[in-house]
């Protein structure tokens, strides 16, 4: 447990730096585009999370979305760079499934470092951003933010939604997007490496079933039927389980190196 | 200290991060708590309120604030929509010619002929299934005699003809003075699938005749030779009692009926309340009022409500009238409300208990359209009243965060960029005195 302690730190600590460049721009880019679309006579009273999704910081979210899985297949791939340290960690005396875990566990806490910074970034965003009301009290006009403002941008905005679900459904729809995204990207740098090109076949359904409910849970307020998402979520669970227990075993037999 | 901090980061980093989610995550949730709602008295002691409680849904499209407010105290819960079928339908939204008993919808159209035919048919709006969909009616021929030709007049929409009670949907012909033969109270007995109805009509059979029983009929005979004149208005239920409201000469007449029976329990008649048609050129010094009412019951009471022709510009004035039903029909208190804040846009609930008469009305601010162009953008008020022995005790407000939403939207109303999306803003839903 102590090796697996001090891999899953020396893990971590080399997504560190990434990571917290990559938490800066979550926090700090939305800002400015923000800064630039509250300036669009629409927007003006608009309320903040209609500005948020018109201001691009959606497309803004999934770039940086894209740059986490990149640091992520940068991170796996390096130890095949260089100094090729994967012949140095699969000689290690240590179990196997050490180092695999250590390397999906700091995966793990950078991305909830991720939806961390998320979170408050749409917060500081709406700090800065909230519109005010004007109320027109015997003659004077008085501009006075929104009454719980906060909460309510939170929870209208479809977007936001996804990080902050509200029911027990999309709680639940949200982790098993979230393991689902982690253990794949892992296991599809795991497959190429061992030239199991088969199993991104389960990728590319687990991406699927992700879109699918994403794009439900934002539209299901709206119109649609009613789906169940619990069957979806169990689904992208057993994937989950499935890339873990398949990213192990090629660990294992070496087929990796 | 570093070299620590360096050995140990991952899990410090871990800690952090679900902190820094589960933090925002209750921080936010939290929230929903400080939404306010409360009484805020404008004219007498709130004391007047004991014993009744005020509970009704706020809600949007994300969620539903339920409160309750009893004694000066305000309980709150927040439900989240997860799909568009948890919003409790929006009260615009209900037709003129239909209405809602236990969620589901029931549309009733008349076509007109010799003897006017009723056609009642309906869905449930909670179920988004296909099957229910598939409409579900009834067409009943009755003894009414039409004015003739295409062409037919009511004196309400046919909403107002139908009443359920015992789990059972009751209607009549909302009848005016050009009609006569003879109108009666139905109780509907069976509804036929759309395709029985294909198989009848390929038969050439109307529906049945045990579709329907005829609870008791009344003649409008009156109408053709000379006799006084009778209208009907509508139909109610109060507690296992049907109450049929008529004008006869123009004079307002409710009659309450078993509904197993057919029995007639009771009839008042109003002396000074006459529908506005009968009240033009004459020196009659009767209030007169529109045929429009909205209805509220219980066991005991039938509360009425109608709009009376000395309403103006800047004052609406609605007759409140409250019946005991218990035993007979008596007229228990007749108020005359002026409504100077705003004209009421929806009585949500009418109700007498504890020898008071409350009633909760939404008050829209009167306002020229110069203000806004659209209904939902008007600042609303929802306004509490007490009243006893016919004079009132209380009146006060209960104060939400409703307008924050429409007070942004008037600003861009102003810029031209307002979107028209009934859920979008805050409204109430399901408000009742209890």
């Amino acid at each position: 447990m102590k090796h697996f302690y001090r891999l899953l730190n020396y893990e971590f600590s080399r997504l560190f730096a990434s990571a917290a460049l990559l938490y800066f721009g979550v926090i700090a880019t939305p800002l400015v585009f923000l800064n630039i679309a509250a300036k669009k006579s629409g927007n003006i009273y608009g309320r903040f999370e209609d500005l948020y999704a018109d201001s691009g910081s959606i497309i803004i979210f999934a770039v940086f979305f894209a740059i986490l899985c990149g640091i992520f297949i940068k991170n796996i791939y390096s130890d095949y760079w260089g100094s090729k340290g994967i012949y140095t960690l699969l000689s290690l005396p240590i179990k196997r499934e050490y180092i695999y875990f250590s390397k999906l566990i700091a995966f793990f806490i950078v991305s909830i470092g991720f939806i961390g910074a998320q979170l408050v970034g749409y917060m500081i965003a709406y700090r800065f951003f909230a519109p005010d009301i004007i109320y027109d009290s015997a003659g004077m006009t008085i501009p006075r933010e929104m009454h719980n403002g906060l909460f309510l941008s939170f929870i209208r905005s479809d977007f936001m939604r996804l990080f902050l679900p509200a029911g027990h459904e999309s709680i639940v729809s949200s982790l098993a997007a979230l393991t689902a995204v982690v253990c794949a990207v892992y296991y599809g740098a795991l497959c190429e490496r061992s030239r199991r090109y088969w199993g991104y076949i389960f990728i590319v359904f687990a991406a699927g079933l992700i879109i699918y409910t994403f794009n439900y849970r934002m539209q299901a307020l709206y119109y649609s039927e009613y789906i169940n998402m619990y069957p979806y979520s169990a689904v992208l669970f057993l994937l989950s389980g499935f890339f873990i227990w398949h990213g192990i075993r090629l660990v294992k037999s070496g087929a990796v190196a | 200290m570093a070299v620590l901090l360096k050995r140990h980061m991952a899990i410090i980093a871990a800690f952090v991060s679900v902190t820094v989610v589960l933090s925002v995550y209750s921080h936010i949730y939290a929230s929903a708590g400080r939404a306010t709602v409360y009484i805020e008295d404008i004219y007498g002691d709130q004391a007047e309120l004991n014993g009744i409680t005020v509970n009704g849904v706020l809600q949007d499209r994300y969620h539903r604030l339920i409160f309750d407010v009893k004694d000066g105290e305000t309980k709150t819960r927040t439900e989240y929509n997860q799909h568009y079928k948890d919003i409790i339908p929006p009260y615009y939204n209900v037709n003129y010619n239909a209405k809602m008993f236990d969620g589901i919808q029931y549309t009733y159209e008349l076509e007109p002929g010799w003897k006017m035919k009723v056609m009642i048919s309906y869905f449930d709006l909670r179920s988004m299934d296909q099957e229910n969909w598939m409409n579900y009616s009834l067409d009943f021929t009755t003894d009414v005699i039409g004015p003739g030709g295409n062409q037919y007049s009511l004196t309400n929409d046919t909403g107002y003809a139908m009443a359920s009670t015992g789990g059972k949907i009751y209607f009549t012909v909302p009848t005016t003075r050009e009609y006569t033969g003879t109108n009666g109270i139905y109780e509907i007995v069976k509804f036929y699938s759309m395709s029985d109805r294909l198989l009848m009509e390929a038969n050439n059979l109307t529906s049945p005749k045990d579709a329907v029983r005829t609870v008791t009929t009344f003649s409008l005979d009156g109408n053709k030779d000379g006799g006084p004149t009778i209208e009907v208005l509508g139909l109610e239920a109060a507690g296992d009692k049907l109450a049929l409201i008529l004008a006869i000469d123009g004079m307002l007449v409710v009659r309450t009926y078993d509904p197993k029976s057919g029995a007639m329990l009771g009839e008042v008649a109003l002396d000074d309340f006459r529908l506005v048609e009968y009240r033009e050129g004459s020196e009659d010094r009767a209030k007169a009022y529109y045929p429009p009412y909205h209805a509220f019951s219980d066991n005991r009471s039938l509360n009425l409500c109608f709009r009376s022709s000395a309403s103006t510009q800047d004052a609406d004035v609605f007759a409140i009238l409250s019946f005991d039903v218990s035993e007979g029909i008596t007229l228990e208190s007749n108020i005359e409300e002026r409504y100077t804040e705003g004209e009421p846009e929806r009585f949500w609930d009418i109700t007498a208990k504890n020898g008071k008469l409350y009633v909760v009305v939404l008050l829209r601010e009167r306002r020229g359209q110069s203000f806004v162009t659209y209904d939902v953008l008007f600042p609303k008020r929802l306004l509490l009243y007490a009243y006893k022995a016919g004079t009132l005790v209380y009146k006060g407000e209960l104060v939400t965060d409703m307008d924050d939403d429409v007070a942004l939207e008037r600003q861009r109303n102003i810029s031209g960029d307002f979107i028209y999306d009934v859920p979008r803003y805050r409204h109430f839903a399901d408000v009742e005195l209890r």
